[in-house]
């Protein structure tokens, strides 16, 4: 039925956040008021060529950062970078000072320079049949940069 | 052919009509979703889904992940969306978030309404998408934008109940 997949872990290393103010809504910004959008740059190793099997489509590919909110069991994730692999040719992965693909906002006004955990997840689209997702272990971690002032 | 065999035919298209409502119903009770099964209407999320794909939901989860695929509605507007759940922000009441087609350059924020900043997770998915049949919805594409497909459907309907009528 189902393989078990016996991924290599990846790496995800050098990660250097950026901090920086935008007054946009397409950053984030209601009603003109600053919003703190948060970018890294990060070094990534790994090898998705066992997701490919008959029934691969497609790999999503992305890169998330899970952080604490303010109240009692609150958390927010946020995907900072994403691929999609359509053959096993291109399926591994060596990327250096690699720039985030997005500019990232939180609810809040500010990442207040919280901890996050850094995850690499995929997700199998099949030609046909149910959508699987899974996570890659790489034990990865950064501090969001202190905002520049306003 | 007489009266009784017109109207025992006419109680087994009934039949056939009711129960297929009833199944559909059936479906959108259990998945939790008014449309359980969608037909992909627009390219934002190729390669994964085409136009004329067929996307099973389920619509019971009570938080979303990153990485799900949801389809989502916006008050006014009458279309649903298919797309990729970029972001999460969750408490214990609710959850918000923003999605990005993958096929598309920038996330959702112009297609939802004005001023609005996320999707709130409770009031505007219609699910999220667990299983995927490829093409198979293209007819239903046709018949809706095509007219001369609309009336060849239509004359094959008509002309097989008159033949199923002897």
């Amino acid at each position: 039925m189902w393989h078990v997949w016996n991924l290599n872990t990846a790496t995800i290393a050098n990660i250097k956040p950026l901090a920086l103010w935008k007054s946009s809504f397409n950053y984030g910004a209601v009603n003109r008021k600053p919003k703190e959008n948060s970018k890294i740059v990060f070094d990534l190793e790994t090898d998705l060529s066992p997701l490919f099997n008959w029934n691969t489509k497609q790999i999503f590919v992305y890169l998330t950062a899970e952080y604490p909110g303010k109240s009692d069991g609150s958390s927010n994730k946020v995907t900072y970078w994403d691929r999609i692999i359509t053959s096993k040719d291109n399926a591994t992965l060596s990327l250096q000072n690699q720039r985030s693909k997005y500019s990232v906002w939180d609810v809040e006004k500010s990442f207040r320079q919280r901890n996050a955990t850094v995850r690499l997840e995929w997700n199998i689209q099949p030609y046909v049949g149910p959508l699987i997702y899974g996570e890659i272990k790489a034990p990865a971690s950064f501090q969001f940069a202190p905002a520049p002032p306003q | 052919m007489n009266l009784r065999q017109q109207l025992t035919q006419f109680l087994t298209m009934a039949f056939v009509f009711s129960s297929s409502f009833m199944a559909w119903k059936t479906l959108s009770v259990v998945t939790n979703s008014h449309s359980p099964v969608v037909v992909v209407l627009s390219g934002s999320m190729e390669p994964a889904f085409q136009r004329g794909d067929i996307l099973f939901l389920w619509n019971r989860q009570r938080q979303n992940k990153v990485g799900d695929v949801v389809v989502y509605e916006i008050k006014g507007k009458d279309i649903p969306i298919v797309h990729r759940v970029l972001r999460e922000h969750h408490n214990l009441e609710k959850q918000y978030l923003l999605t990005k087609g993958d096929n598309n350059l920038v996330d959702d924020l112009g297609l939802y309404a004005k001023k609005q900043g996320y999707l709130n997770q409770a009031t505007d998915l219609v699910g999220t998408v667990k299983a995927y049949l490829p093409k198979v919805g293209y007819v239903t594409i046709l018949i809706s934008e095509n007219m001369y497909a609309r009336y060849a459907l239509l004359g094959i309907m008509c002309i097989s109940s008159l033949l199923t009528g002897e």
